[in-house]
């Protein structure tokens, strides 16, 4: 009754009962809200296909987070003319070619409080409960409602002004991509654990490949150890695809190093994120920007808070909820910028670095010739439409907080119009 | 290269990580040598009151490999010794830090390590920015590789001996060849076979050309020459640390020829107005020296067969570093050989103790400075003598015989009555008058069989006593007149009563006969009689319905002897540790 009357006069909601996975997801944003001004501030972006968590912190680093709507039992979006809904939902039907403001809504509100409410009324491990979002535009308030069989609990959150989220410089240039990466993210995560552990302060990507599939792809610490090395497993199970290209995405290169340079409390933000992942996509352009795909399973979540662990694993098989099947899984963009542009210098430490075996001696190696690939780009496309090689490969939109960025982006690709040059845009090839 | 040692064995590695673990909470630098034979990694506190040193054998890694020769960066971590057969062998010393070496030592969780290894190039083919630094390479399970390169820093070795010094008085003192033959046989094959590899140990050393052989004439212990050893299993010791809570900060080990005790104590601490801070707190735990594997206690026999002392050696030191050792083997699978005895030698109080445990070809020694408050002065004693628990095997057999020897001049039984036997021969307790009276003999006479439970061996003797009497005044004849080799005696431990009381030495010693106090409460009721132990009255209220108001009044005497002798005797470490700081009995 309650649930009618919201989804009847309220522009946005949804409701779910997947308490633990809400918390699950919100949790990877925590470490990116411990920095920069307005600390808790997140802005949720929401629109017909589902909900978005942005945040920025000091112009270095942006999270995006993806829910996608089938996690919710219903979903609503109304706004202005737009409408759309879980039941009936036609993908073609909205796109607007100005990109239209009126296509979504963004509410910044307070993540921990959001997520302090989660967890308070996630406590009943007796009942199921199910969780409902809602907002009714500007000047409401942001509403959590909360119902098991008993209770009703209503949770209201005061909304802050939007500011404009400024994306410039925090935008992949899909086109000057010097490596790209595919890992398993449990990998990933143990070696940003290893890493945390020696109290890394800088951190170097480096990435190398060579003709006869000896690729190299490593963190080096520089901390007060000195450098250490957490070279990540070359085998193709674990590390599903490593390759440098020559500044234009396009050229493949071999037996030339590509490194990156970053804050290791910049790059420790996504541990979380990974420790849910089961792939991880890394780009790095030309720019030294870093961007951070993240693809979490459905089924294999752990919760992040360790010590909810058996808890809620438990609890999970006692309710017996498994998330909905086409629900694709938290998806999350993290960019982050370079700590500074290494100089040769640098770069000729690194190289030696890698270059040394564990008996502290040189690897004689062939003298370096670097062999340039060329790869159409259309060949280059077809290999990487489906990245990562999933069953479910379905598109799904990424909302950007900036929609003035990418206004061609949304629905030009999936109505086959127009193909960017670099196939690798969008999230959606995850899939 | 110049160095790599490799581990693959996880529990291996595992003991790597907690030492590595206590040697950093010791330091915060440890310090490594390498020698073609093992590594040792020591570290020192900044105080210079504990010295924790570990020797890994060649054999505890998989691969071993040293080659000092290639060696041409940080040279000045370069040594060489001359060993026993004349022949030079290079060390390579460095420091590194602690808490790093640790962290990165350390087996991640969810993971296991397949192969750790250590390498240190400061050869001609190391790269620049690879000298002096360790490398640590990790494989793991989940086939990440991790590679570390800590700093380090060459130092030269100036190794501490005190262990060395330590095990050689102790072969000197106790050892085969300080012991008659005669002797000698009677001793415990097993504790033989230690002292065979002890003097082997020494031997092999690199470091024992200083140990300086302090000049002493042969035959002639004297007071600096004490050492005294115990070996036994490391959990009669870890039972005290367990028993002990986090709040308790001192250790003090008491031995006497009958019992070990180990207190751990702490002191009360006192603000302004006499506000607590800290309440005192102890905790004993005290076991039969039959337990022990072997001790060997140095002590002046003495005494005056009426004014009979317990005599024991005490030990007072820090709980905190030696709490960390022990947890080196703790929680480790049972494994062959050795694996959980814990070897401890120790000579006068204030002077370091020395414990020592090995396990997987890893030798771990940890050296302690004990407290100096209490003086054990044996001053012009001659008649110094070891003391070194029998052979297990033969137990039974040879203490009888002793006791046949010995019986009737153990003094004191152990415990209560110990305590009170002191009070009677003190003067300044007037008490023991009424208690005479009280106690019939026929009742005494009953209470050996009862007593058997608690101290078995003295009661196997019990029959002989009478007929041992005049066979021991051979001996003791004897004993005074033969040369220090004979004094040399190998008794059961039960047997001796080293002089405790330090003050009152001179008269008491002559007398090596009389150390014999010890013993059983069965013994101790016929030579002091009427004065024995509150069980006793305990006993007779039990049997006697009928109580006279004599007894009563007995019982109330007994209890405030008792409140005094736990105030004055600080003999017994019963009465908390928290007293020992108080001169040693003047009533003794």
């Amino acid at each position: 009754m309650l649930l009618k009357n919201i989804e009847n006069t309220t522009k946005f909601s949804a409701s779910t009962v997947h308490l633990d996975h809400l918390t699950t997801a919100l949790n990877c944003l925590v470490p990116f809200v411990k920095t920069g001004a307005n600390k808790d501030d997140v802005l949720i972006y929401v629109d017909k296909d589902g909900l978005s968590f942005i945040r920025e912190s000091n112009h270095v680093i942006r999270i995006q987070l993806y829910l996608s709507k089938e996690l919710f039992l219903s979903y609503t979006y109304l706004n202005g003319s737009t409408t759309s809904s879980a039941i009936g939902n036609n993908d073609s039907e909205e796109h607007r070619p100005d990109g239209g403001e009126d296509d979504h809504m963004e509410i910044c509100v307070k993540i921990n409080h959001i997520l302090d409410s989660i967890n308070v009324a996630n406590r009943n491990i007796d009942d199921i409960i199910e969780c409902t979002l809602s907002y009714n535009g500007d000047g409401y308030p942001f509403v959590l409602i909360f119902e098991d069989s008993f209770i009703s609990e209503k949770v209201e959150y005061s909304t802050f002004i939007v500011k404009d989220m400024d994306n410039f410089g925090l935008i992949l240039d899909k086109e000057h991509i010097i490596f790209e990466c595919i890992i398993k993210g449990d990998v990933l995560y143990k070696a940003l654990k290893d890493l945390k552990e020696v109290n890394c302060k800088e951190c170097y990507i480096y990435a190398k490949t060579s003709e006869n599939g000896n690729d190299t792809f490593a963190f080096i610490s520089k901390s007060d150890l000195g450098y250490s090395k957490v070279r990540l497993p070359n085998s193709r199970s674990i590390l599903e695809k490593l390759q440098i290209y020559e500044n234009d995405s396009t050229t493949i290169c071999h037996d030339v190093p590509a490194i990156g340079f970053f804050d290791f409390n910049s790059l420790d933000k996504i541990r979380i994120s990974t420790k849910i992942a089961s792939k991880v996509l890394l780009r790095m352009d030309i720019h030294g920007l870093l961007s951070v795909n993240i693809l979490s399973q459905t089924e294999d979540i752990v919760i992040t808070d360790v010590n909810k662990v058996d808890n809620n694993t438990s609890r999970a098989t006692n309710r017996n909820m498994s998330l909905p099947k086409n629900y694709p899984g938290i998806v999350i963009d993290v960019t982050m910028l370079e700590k500074e542009t290494i100089d040769v210098n640098a770069q000729r430490d690194i190289e030696l670095l890698m270059e040394t075996n564990e008996m502290g001696e040189y690897i004689i190696n062939p003298p370096k010739s670097i062999k340039i690939q060329e790869t159409s780009t259309r060949e280059k496309l077809d290999s990487s439409i489906n990245l990562l090689a999933l069953d479910n490969s379905r598109a799904i939109k990424v909302p950007d907080s900036n929609p003035n960025a990418e206004e061609s982006d949304d629905d030009d690709e999936l109505n086959g119009k127009q193909y960017d040059i670099d196939p690798t845009n969008n999230l959606p090839l995850f899939f | 290269m110049s160095f790599k040692a490799v581990i693959t064995n996880p529990e291996k590695h595992a003991l790597w990580c907690r030492i590595l673990y206590v040697l950093s909470t010791i330091d915060e630098v440890i310090k490594i040598t390498i020698s073609d034979k093992e590594l040792i990694a020591w570290s020192i506190n900044s105080t210079d009151t504990t010295l924790c040193q570990i020797h890994f054998s060649r054999q505890f890694f998989e691969e071993f490999n040293f080659e000092p020769n290639e060696i041409v960066f940080g040279v000045n971590g370069l040594q060489s010794k001359r060993d026993v057969q004349g022949t030079d062998q290079k060390l390579y010393s460095f420091q590194i830090n602690g808490r790093h070496l640790t962290t990165i030592s350390k087996k991640p969780d969810n993971d296991s390590i397949r192969n750790f290894t250590i390498v240190l190039n400061n050869s001609s083919s190391c790269p620049e920015t690879l000298v002096d630094r360790l490398l640590i390479r990790m494989e793991m399970e989940s086939l990440i590789v991790k590679e570390y390169s800590p700093q380090i820093d060459p130092i030269q070795f100036d190794p501490i001996i005190i262990d060395l010094k330590y095990k050689s008085r102790f072969l000197d003192v106790f050892g085969t060849t300080a012991i008659t033959s005669n002797a000698n046989s009677q001793l415990d094959p097993r504790l033989l076979e230690i002292f065979r590899s002890i003097q082997q140990e020494l031997e092999a050393s690199l470091f024992n050309g200083e140990i300086e052989y302090g000049i002493r004439q042969k035959d002639q212990l004297t007071e600096a020459d004490e050492i005294n050893y115990i070996c036994c299993d490391r959990i009669l010791l870890s039972n005290i640390l367990d028993n002990a809570t986090n709040s308790i900060t001192e250790l003090k080990l008491e031995i006497n020829p009958n019992k070990l005790n180990m207190t751990g104590f702490t002191k009360a601490i006192y603000g302004k107005d006499n506000d607590l801070l800290r309440n005192a707190m102890s905790v004993t735990n005290t076991i039969n020296t039959l337990d022990l594997e072997h001790s060997c206690l140095f002590t002046a026999v003495s005494g005056d067969r009426k004014k009979v002392q317990e005599s024991s050696k005490s030990i007072i030191f820090k709980l905190k570093d030696f709490k960390s050792f022990m947890s080196i083997s703790s929680n480790s699978k049972s494994l062959p050989n050795n694996a959980d005895i814990l070897n401890l030698w120790f000579c006068r109080p204030g002077d370091p103790v020395l414990f020592e445990m090995k396990k997987m070809g890893v030798r771990m020694e940890l050296v302690q400075t004990t407290d100096g408050i209490q003086t054990n002065n044996f001053v012009q004693d001659q008649n110094i003598r070891q003391v070194i628990s029998p052979k297990k095997g033969t137990l039974q057999q040879e203490t009888k015989e002793i006791k046949k020897q010995e019986y009737p001049f153990r003094d004191e039984a152990p415990g209560k009555s110990t305590r009170e036997k002191r009070k009677l021969l003190d003067p300044n307790v007037t008490k023991p008058s009424l208690l005479h009276p009280s106690n019939p003999t026929p009742k005494q006479l009953n209470i050996p069989p009862k007593r058997e439970l608690f101290v078995q061996d003295i009661s196997q003797g019990n029959v002989k006593r009478t007929a041992a009497c005049s066979l021991r005044e051979e001996v003791t004849g004897k004993q005074n007149v033969k040369s220090r080799k004979l004094r040399a005696m190998f008794e059961p431990p039960s047997e001796y009563d080293p002089p405790v009381s330090q003050n009152e030495p001179v008269d008491v010693l002559r007398r090596s006969p009389d150390r014999n106090m010890l013993a059983e409460r069965s013994t101790t009721t016929i030579g002091w009689g009427k004065t024995d132990s509150t069980k006793e009255y305990v006993n007779i209220d039990a049997r006697d319905m009928l109580k006279d108001e004599k007894i009563k009044l007995l019982q109330h005497d007994v209890t405030e002897l008792k409140k005094q002798s736990s105030q004055e005797g600080n003999h017994m470490s019963e009465f908390g540790p928290t007293q020992v700081t108080q001169p040693r009995g003047l009533l003794d």
